[in-house]
């Protein structure tokens, strides 16, 4: 009998700092990444989430150097994870068992709709090369996998890389996922209404919108392990089928994901939502968990945090996931105040101690997508 | 795994509508794409809000279900595309210099043809939409493989004017491990020839 796959290394960069522990320390000290920003967008003012370039530039310095001509923030982000991630897992690069995955919604989208040179811009520019350039630069003998599938895309890469695990195919996977804060993104959901004009409220009943923002986050998944900071248990991936750009009004492919996460006997002792603080999108997930039996169940968001960090909130928060179930302890979800009467949920407002051994992270997103997994801690 | 027919190559990189059955002369572009819709006999307004990627992988499903039945509710979607939602890309950023257009916004992301797949066929189940730089059966094949049951495998990418989409179904079947990757080879090996016109 196989054990499950095990998450062994993560690493976090975003404007709250370098590294998970760092990360972590500031948004257990209640610290958030959103600022508020004024732009020529509409003259509208918006909340958002942005690295420094200076900070970008100084964790550079501490990663071997990239030498990649015109290279963009986006990829910036992308070589600091990784390198981070083969410095603290020891794996040589050029193992021909290791497999690359990156997950991103938009990658160099600024550079991608420039509309001088679009023939030669994609080429160099779209997110397959990105990620190759990167892989290659660093060493690794495959080329990499790239996944880009909405706001399900960091959860997904962790479930696409438990098969590939399972079924033998490799026996380590890098896994990053990044997004950058972009015009084009922010007039996007500008367009569909759906940005808050101040900090986002994860479920509380007046939300208003989300916060887009910027992060790498990143794991190393190794084969047939219990060796580790958690084990991936379960997962999935389903469809509403009902419609492209907003949840479904019951909530019918969140359910079935958790349902069939949950078919073993363990249960989740929190869960780490994806909670972006739009109307539909926390209300479906509010309603996916009081129909699955996890009303009394403790939820986290960290949005209020970080933003909507897109390709890269999955692993972040499954990160997070896996932060407090190792130190015992759950935080309050930022800008939280009181949540729907309909969808009476267990949304977390204190920072308590408590025994953790499960916990599940379930994504949404644009497509109709969502996807849920069930991780254990391995300690 | 074994393939159910058709594999459906209904449009090749130039644009020109193939399939295992038939290999018909007529060059398909943005602008003649809809007449294929009307020769489908389909009904389905919603087809005409779509932009191009999710219009012309659409219209292939259509092709392939026509001919074989409708899909298995529990079926698994698993997509590839080199350029993804470009060409909305560049519409909703040419929007930008007037009114940004919601409509053009929500097909910026590549998996939305997954999402109108699954609206259209009542799927689901699993899917994946993996960025390759070119048609990748090795990929898709083997993580039909680790998924099961039935698969809804595929290219779909548009650039400029053209359209390139081909889908096959395919029920996995458990393998033994040490036969697995010849059998996947022979597989991919098929599906290289089906792809590049060589229909047996």
């Amino acid at each position: 009998m196989n054990l499950p796959s095990c998450i062994t290394e993560t690493c976090v960069y975003s404007p709250l700092g370098a590294g998970t522990t760092a990360n972590y320390e500031s948004v257990l000290s209640g610290k958030t990444a959103l600022q508020e920003s004024f732009s020529g967008i509409r003259n509208t003012h918006y909340f958002a989430a942005r690295i420094k370039d200076a900070d970008l530039d100084n964790w550079l310095q501490q990663s071997p150097p990239p030498s990649i001509p015109d290279i963009t923030k986006f990829e910036k982000m992308c070589w600091i994870g990784l390198s981070d991630l083969l410095k603290s897992s020891g794996i040589d690069p050029a193992n021909s068992r290791n497999l690359v995955i990156f997950s991103s919604t938009k990658g160099n989208i600024t550079q991608l709709v420039d509309e001088k040179n679009r023939n030669e811009n994609f080429q160099r520019f779209n997110l397959f090369s990105s990620a190759e350039t990167i892989t290659k630069r660093l060493g690794f003998f495959h080329p990499p996998q790239v996944i880009s599938n909405a706001c399900i895309s960091g959860l997904i890469g962790i479930l696409v890389a438990n098969r590939w695990l399972h079924s033998g195919s490799f026996d380590n996977v890098f896994l990053i996922g990044a997004d950058i804060v972009t015009d084009f993104v922010l007039q996007g959901f500008q367009s569909l209404l759906a940005l808050s004009d101040h900090a986002c409220t994860p479920f509380d009943k007046n939300r208003s919108g989300i916060n887009l923002g910027e992060a790498v986050a990143g794991m190393v998944i190794r084969r047939n392990t219990n060796k580790g900071l958690c084990s991936i248990i379960s997962g999935n991936v389903t469809n509403d089928a009902e419609h492209i750009s907003s949840p479904s009004r019951t909530s019918s492919g969140l359910i079935d994901s958790i349902r069939k996460t949950l078919t073993g006997n363990d249960l989740p002792d929190f869960i780490n939502a994806h909670g972006t603080g739009t109307r539909y999108n926390d209300e479906a997930e509010a309603r996916a968990f009081l129909q699955t039996g996890l009303s009394n169940c403790p939820v986290l968001g960290l949005k209020g945090h970080f933003g909507h960090t897109l390709g890269a909130a999955g692993i972040l928060e499954t990160i997070f996931g896996i932060e407090c179930m190792r130190k015992g302890e759950l935080f309050p979800v930022a800008g939280f105040k009181e949540g729907d009467e309909a969808y009476p949920i267990n949304v977390q407002k204190k920072r308590i101690s408590l025994p953790l051994q499960h916990f599940l992270k379930s994504a949404s997103g644009f497509g109709g997508c969502n996807a849920t997994a069930l991780f254990r801690n391995s300690a | 795994m074994t393939f159910h027919i058709p594999i459906t190559l209904l449009f090749n990189r130039d644009g020109y509508r193939i399939s295992a059955e038939e290999k018909l002369p007529f060059k398909t572009n943005r602008a003649t794409l809809e007449s294929l819709y009307e020769e489908l006999k389909i009904n389905y307004p919603r087809f005409f809000k779509m932009d191009f990627l999710c219009k012309s992988v659409f219209l292939a499903a259509e092709y392939m279900v026509q001919k074989m039945g409708n899909l298995n509710p529990h079926c698994a979607v698993v997509l590839s595309t080199s350029h993804g939602s470009l060409d909305s890309d560049h519409l909703f950023h040419t929007s930008l210099k007037s009114i940004p257009s919601p409509s053009h916004f929500v097909y910026t992301l590549p998996n939305i043809m997954i999402g109108e797949l699954s609206i259209r066929h009542t799927l689901r189940g699993e899917s994946a939409l993996f960025v390759t730089p070119h048609f990748n059966p090795e990929l898709l094949l083997n993580y039909a493989q680790t998924l099961g049951g039935q698969v809804l495998c595929g290219w779909a990418n548009v650039v400029e004017d053209c359209p390139e989409v081909f889908l096959f179904l395919l029920q996995t079947a458990a393998v033994d491990s040490n036969k697995r990757s010849t059998f996947i080879d022979a597989n991919v090996n098929y599906l290289k020839q089906m792809y590049n016109g060589n229909y047996q």
